[in-house]
């Protein structure tokens, strides 16, 4: 019985993790400009997150060692250098992405500037880390973002054509509008392959400690909870296919993509759009920040757990107690969290080799894994997904951002 | 690492030769984006006419709109010209008679202003099944 609590708090867990506001913007977007269609890059983003995020737990099973400590330990110190800073760079501005969606979130029901919500959204989320625990923080969070089944609730009330759903999972050329296509169908590989989360589920795992008698917890708690994240991030796509597209309303803000409620839900579509994002997006930035301090302290050999209290671990508490508030004046001084964003999401689908390579060196390495190790067409799958993405973020990227 | 200095190499190429965007292109996105922001425009003022949505949501979707369209038209007339900057202006038009709409608390204005700024630049309407090549 205790078993199945905790596969189902895993997956629970797992679908807060899946589910922030890269995922809510990139699906929205998605719908509104290109309907149904881009439903196969969802799909198969979903099976090569769930490959790689059941690695990364597999990992912390056998090896004990969370991501970064493992890729320091086999890359050497000055791979580990390079990853710190592009994680460090990209990890601040979805960390940003995410304070401002959350500010989003509150600007959307009160009509207040979001600017004013960021340093107090960054305070709570500061205060909670500091005095929570791992558990409070994971699992607290993950329970709420099951508001964010509204998105199903919406989407199956709207009766969607699901033979035509059906037929979106093979993979089709855009209908128009090209370079906007593959920039969203970046964002949304980039949405699906955030470095911070392969890392914060691996270190979790080590936070709860985790062995070899939860390889198939792992497993299960992989494929179910990214499985059951990808179904919320599709009704997304779809339940914005229906309701903005059709009108022809585009994604340029959040108050655009928060109409998709109304037709379904009515006078309640607006405040459950608004908890949705804001609960996805908290939950998202506690992992993101967190995640910063798990970087920092296991690449550097610091004292790291949330369940020690900061002055024990002061060093781990001092870089989220600093990356928060600069997450906060990124959304003040940036602006427009959305497209702060789409743009961050990109930018993950640019880092993933770098955090994906050496994962799969891992996962193929005896020593760490042992008998463990991976299937040479898992090795292929993965490699080449996140080599296209690469390859598609270094075009899509200018075009997009020179386009506006 | 050879590797990611060619492909970082070939972005800068890119960000590069993409500097200079057609001004025909300026001109057919700033008119997605008016007819966007009018279909966002005539939908919201529907709902907030039925109460569907609060009238403090109503407003940040028209204030959202106005300071969007202002950069529209700024960069539009910058790049290609008044011509491409007309579609957004006309819309920027409409929504100011929302938000006059809005402050006088007349639901029955803003429906019929909304509607003006969908018709006067239709967007292009994208189906739920959406036709792949």
């Amino acid at each position: 019985m205790k078993g199945l609590m905790n596969v189902a708090l895993g997956i629970v867990t797992s679908i807060g993790g899946f589910l922030d506001v890269g995922a809510i913007a990139t699906a929205a977007l998605a719908g509104a400009a290109f309907g149904m269609q881009m439903l196969w890059v969802l799909a198969l983003g979903t099976l090569c997150v769930m490959y790689l995020t059941e690695m990364a737990g597999r990992l912390a099973c056998v090896s004990h060692h969370s991501l970064v400590d493992a890729v320091r330990e086999r890359c050497g110190f000055r791979y580990f250098s390079f990853l710190l800073i592009g994680e460090l760079l990209v990890d601040l501005l979805v960390l940003a992405a995410e304070i401002g969606g959350v500010a989003v979130a509150l600007h959307l029901v009160t009509g207040i500037d979001y600017r004013w919500f960021a340093p107090i959204v960054a305070f709570g989320l500061w205060i909670l880390i500091w005095l929570g625990t791992f558990s409070i923080v994971q699992n607290g969070a993950s329970l709420l973002g099951l508001i964010t089944l509204a998105f199903v609730v919406g989407m199956w009330w709207m009766g969607p054509p699901w033979h035509e759903a059906m037929k979106a999972i093979v993979p089709s050329s855009p209908s128009h509008d090209a370079a906007k296509y593959w920039f969203i169908a970046v964002g949304i590989i980039g949405s699906l392959f955030e470095p911070f989360m392969l890392n914060f589920y691996s270190s979790g795992a080590i936070e709860e400690k985790w062995s070899l008698k939860d390889i198939r917890m792992n497993r299960v708690t992989a494929v179910l909870g990214m499985g059951f994240g990808a179904m919320i991030a599709a009704s997304i796509v779809m339940l914005s296919a229906l309701t903005l597209g059709p009108h022809g309303i585009q994604v340029d803000s959040y108050e655009q993509a928060a109409l998709m409620m109304v037709q379904p839900f009515g006078s309640w579509g607006i405040p459950l759009f608004a908890a949705c994002l804001g609960i996805a997006c908290f939950g998202a930035s506690l992992q993101v920040a967190l995640n910063l301090s798990y970087l920092f302290a296991q690449g550097f050999g610091w004292n790291w757990s949330e369940n020690l209290r900061p002055h024990d671990d002061a060093r781990f508490a001092l870089v989220y107690t600093l990356a928060i508030p600069i997450g906060a004046i990124l959304v003040i001084v940036l602006g427009d969290p959305l497209k702060i964003t789409t743009f961050s999401m990109a930018l993950n689908a640019l880092l993933a080799p770098v955090i994906v390579f050496p994962l799969l060196i891992l996962m193929n390495d005896r020593h760490y894994v042992r008998e463990y190790r991976n299937h040479a067409v898992g090795n292929i799958f993965v490699s080449a997904i996140v080599v296209i993405a690469f390859l598609i973020a270094i075009v899509a990227i200018p075009l997009e951002v020179l386009g506006g | 690492m050879r590797l990611l200095c060619v492909s970082l190499t070939v972005a800068l190429a890119m960000v590069v030769a993409g500097c200079s965007k057609p001004p025909d292109e300026v001109a057919k996105e700033a008119r997605q984006s008016a007819a966007s922001w009018a279909a966002t425009l005539s939908a919201a003022a529907e709902r907030w006419g039925n109460g569907e949505v609060s009238s403090s949501y109503f407003q940040t979707v028209v204030t959202q709109a106005r300071t969007s369209l202002r950069k529209e038209a700024q960069t539009a007339r910058k790049s290609a010209g008044d011509a491409a900057a007309a579609p957004v202006n006309a819309v920027a038009l409409r929504a100011e008679a929302i938000a006059n709409a809005v402050q006088r608390g007349d639901r029955a204005a803003a429906i019929e202003a909304g509607h003006a700024a969908a018709s006067e630049v239709p967007a292009e309407k994208i189906p739920a099944v959406a036709r792949p090549q």
